[in-house]
């Protein structure tokens, strides 16, 4: 018996090895392949994203090829609990609605040009914009589109009965707020439909080509939206859109698969037949294994040694500056004690000065090119990048006794020493790597100025929480690029009116900045407000509302027959004319 | 037998009750706001909080909740937008429970199998070798083993899916990977158990009478030594059916494992009640079957 029992033991552990091993002369084909044609692909892809009109117009070769079925498949982080436009929230279902809805304008390569609309006009003072549609527009379905549908697609998400996550960009236009705040009536709010085709829509303030690109201003069928009701956008049957891709087949938590729009107005300028959005391939080891494995074939990464990993392999890589990265300061100090301190500019431009942002860059945010000034380079300005046409350094390279000399000065002007000083709250969710960071910066305060500090890591909500009651001095996070400027996001988080509605987030109020900032709000040219903008901006930075350490990149790495992939104004991609050679 | 199971029945209710109404206002504890976020203005996450409900008094909301759980409602996530909670474990438990039970047979058979061996060699060298072999699968977590497995036989081989759940053998890696921590502990407690059982007097006689080693392993060893195995089965059952965090972010398996974690990060209370409920009636019912399923293992236990 006992031999027998042996004989098995070693049979189950040798079957057990063989297993584990196999030959190794599996095929790695395709990063071989890759490898080779990667150089001409990462040189293809700034020029397809640069002469994406010149592409446009070749349309006669692409419909010589419109017989090919060309399918893609992208790895994205998340999947998107709804893609209702009036609740999209997170960047994988912005990436899926860009190509799915289309919008009254259309962003290419960060261009306002005419989309769901054919022809537009404004009023000199930029508040009121006349949207003439396109003729024939239909729904994925083969519905008709009407102005009706997009003032719908506007009023449904300002309900408040409806609470919808993105009402805020409509809130500017004229009668919304007090609509909202159950003040006014839906008939109030300034939006007109004079005829099945036009569209009029009149602001509070001036509003520019860019807003008409998001992907809230689709237009909504009124009747399956009240049927479906909460459940709108939740699945390929429960939504209907007008873009370049429609949404056909929708697993949960594993992939999403659209097919070309045959109906879209330029279905002609569409090469891909089919894109396939894989869920939980992005930003990972296994979006990593997945390109390797030829499962997808683009995804986005912020982690530089899973970039160094595939471009190594021969994969193609683009990096986009997608948001700021911040140590977000509480003005008014995480408490009675730090008040006086945190709310003196000095003490704010001496921790400014002693968190070193090439150190940083070099060692624990490798994605990020440090920040000089607030605005990224990415930015636009009226006709060029903003930082050409505005140049600017705010805060010099590397700056430890300037540090010093600026908290030396703070604490002769609130008559203490260095020991009244109590230690720093340094707040940040709760994932190792924002750990890491906080740690190094909390290194830097200590080394440069003599300060101590503690690091309080929380989970999302709760971290958000407390940065609602104030509690922190720095709050390590970021902040997207914004569209059209940093003004409708940072710039607006430091005024009065933002600090009443959430008085413990920021601390901070100053009429000089509210004056400033109200008085760019209010141009009504495009010039004039980039003008304004840069005071904005210097004041910002003069006066440290807001510790900006780094411009944060997304790279998006590709296999290389991947072409033609457009990144908006706000740095989402836009894979809608993506091809593959 | 049947009055036994109507008051297990009972008790298993009661049980959740309490269990729901507990969690209903740890949940209400913990600190922090699902609507709180910088970049929505007050006045809307004030609408959001309203169109959920949240407004109102936490007794009004408890009785509102219990009410609809009573009807079967477990309500609409308050992060997935226009999902009910129902929906989304009606779409992921199915997921996670195939892999559980996959990874379940591979490493119950294993740790039995490893089990029966250490204990008929006691103390010699196949009972340390498999032992070794046993608690390696503790000793690599998954989080270690799985990128690694992964990248080898999903990427340089390519025997197997990398990631993904599309086809049957993309749960291969994830079930072996899932079942490397159980197998140890079944292997244990299946060596102690059977070690107990071998100097029975009826092990004994049965050897006695003639029967071969085989026989006398499977007749009268295996069957009585796993009594232990299943009172350890039921906790295992519902722990493995319901998914695991890292072993589905690894693959990228759309199962129930990632809502455990991001309902309580992003405070979705609606979830995490679901959650707690289903997980709970769920182990509650695998803790049921194993009671009367000890009556067919072992005759001498009677239901009084």
């Amino acid at each position: 018996m006992r031999k027998y029992l042996a004989i098995l033991l070693i049979a189950l552990l040798s079957a057990t090895m063989f297993t584990g091993c196999g030959s190794g002369a599996a095929p790695t084909a395709a990063p071989a392949e890759a490898s080779e044609a990667a150089p001409a692909a990462n040189e293809a892809a700034p020029a397809a994203n640069e002469e994406a009109p010149a592409a446009i117009e070749e349309a006669p070769a692409a419909i010589k090829e419109e017989n090919v079925f060309k399918s893609l498949k992208i790895g994205i982080a998340y999947d998107p609990s709804t893609l209702d436009p009036g609740n999209i929230d997170i960047d994988s279902a912005s990436d899926v609605a860009i190509i799915m809805y289309d919008s009254l304008l259309r962003d290419n390569s960060g261009q306002a040009e005419a989309g769901a609309a054919a022809s537009w006009s404004k009023s000199d003072d930029n508040t009121q914009w006349t949207f003439t549609l396109r003729d024939g527009l239909v729904y994925s379905d083969g519905s008709p589109i009407t102005s009706e549908d997009f003032a719908y697609g506007i009023r449904r998400v300002l309900d408040p009965e409806l609470g919808f996550s993105n009402a805020s960009g409509f809130l500017f236009i004229k009668g919304a707020t007090e609509y909202y705040n159950g003040e006014g009536s839906i008939d109030d709010v300034a939006i007109e439909t004079p005829d099945a085709k036009t569209l009029v829509i009149t602001y509070t303030q001036p509003t520019f080509e860019t807003e008409f690109t998001s992907y809230v201003y689709t237009p909504v069928s009124k009747a399956l939206s009240e049927a479906q009701g909460q459940a709108y956008g939740t699945a390929p049957d429960k939504l209907l859109s007008n873009g370049p891709f429609k949404l056909t087949a929708w697993v949960p938590d594993a992939s999403l698969t659209l097919v070309k729009n045959e109906s879209y107005w330029a279905a002609d300028q569409i090469k891909v037949s089919q894109i396939d959005f894989v869920v939980g391939a992005a930003t990972s080891d296994t979006a990593v294994d997945m390109i390797l494995a030829g499962d997808i074939q683009l995804s986005s990464f912020t982690n530089m040694n899973q970039i160094t990993a595939l471009t190594d392999e021969g994969f193609a890589s683009k990096s986009i500056t997608t948001s700021y990265r911040c140590m977000n300061t509480n003005n008014a100090g995480s408490s009675e004690e730090m008040k006086p301190f945190m709310s003196n500019v000095n003490f704010r431009k001496a921790l400014n000065l002693a968190i070193n942002r090439e150190q940083l860059s070099a060692s624990v945010l490798t994605t990020d090119m440090p920040a000089y000034r607030l605005v990224a380079p990415s930015e636009m300005g009226y006709s060029k990048a903003f930082v050409e046409e505005y140049p600017y350094q705010a805060w010099p390279t590397q700056s430890s006794d300037e540090a010093k000399a600026y908290l030396d000065k703070a604490l002769e002007e609130l008559g203490k020493t260095i020991a009244d000083v109590p230690p720093l709250v340094l707040l940040c969710f709760e994932s190792e790597s924002s750990v890491t960071v906080l740690s190094a910066v909390q290194d830097m305060i200590l080394k440069n100025l003599g300060l101590p500090s503690t690091i309080s890591s929380q989970t999302i909500q709760n971290m958000i929480s407390m940065a609602y009651g104030g509690q922190y001095d720095l709050w390590y996070g970021g902040n997207e690029v914004a569209v059209p400027d940093f003004l409708v996001s940072l710039g607006f988080d430091y005024t009065t009116e933002y600090h009443n509605a959430t008085p413990g987030l920021r601390g901070y109020t100053n009429p000089e900045y509210d004056a400033l900032y109200k008085d760019c709000a209010s141009q009504m040219d495009y010039k004039a407000r980039k003008d304004k903008l840069f005071e904005v901006e210097k004041f910002f930075c003069e006066n440290v509302l807001n510790i900006v350490t780094g411009w944060t990149s997304t790279y998006y790495v590709s296999s290389p027959e991947v072409v033609g992939v457009q990144f908006r104004a706000d740095g989402s991609p836009d894979y809608s004319r993506a091809d593959l050679n | 037998m049947v009055k036994y199971i109507l008051k297990r029945v009972a008790i298993s209710i009661g049980t959740v009750f309490i269990l729901a109404t507990v969690t209903f206002f740890l949940v209400k504890l913990l600190p922090g706001d699902p609507f709180q976020n910088p970049t929505i203005p007050a006045q809307i996450q004030e609408k959001q909080r309203a169109y959920y409900g949240l407004d109102k008094p936490v007794a009004e909301q408890y009785f509102i909740y219990m009410g609809n759980l009573l009807k079967g409602d477990l309500g609409y996530s308050l992060k997935k937008t226009g999902h009910t909670v129902s929906d989304i474990i009606g779409m992921s438990f199915p997921v996670s429970a195939t892999l559980g039970i996959t990874s379940l047979i591979f490493s119950v058979s294993i740790g039995l199998l490893f089990g029966t061996l250490c204990a008929q060699f006691k103390n010699k060298w196949p009972d340390y070798l498999l032992m070794i072999v046993a608690v390696l699968g503790i000793a690599l977590p998954s989080m270690v083993i799985g990128p690694i497995l992964r990248n080898l036989l999903g990427v340089k081989l390519g025997i197997l899916p990398a990631t993904g759940w599309e086809k049957p053998s993309s749960a291969i890696m994830p079930a072996f990977v899932l079942g490397l921590g159980v197998i140890a502990g079944n292997t244990r407690a299946m060596r102690a158990s059977m070690l107990s059982v071998i100097t029975q007097d009826y092990v004994t006689t049965a050897r006695a009478k003639g029967l071969s080693p085989m026989q006398v392993v499977m007749r009268h060893q295996f069957k009585n030594s796993l009594v232990p195995i299943l009172t350890s089965l039921g906790p295992q059952i519902a722990s493995t059916l319901t998914g695991s965090f890292v072993v589905e972010t690894i693959f990228r398996i759309p199962g129930m494992g990632k809502y455990f974690v991001d309902s309580i990060s992003n405070l979705d209370y609606t979830m995490i009640m679901g959650l707690t409920i289903f997980f709970g009636s769920f182990l509650v019912l695998m803790n049921l079957l194993v009671d009367i399923a000890y009556a067919f293992v072992d005759p001498r236990i009677r239901f009084a």
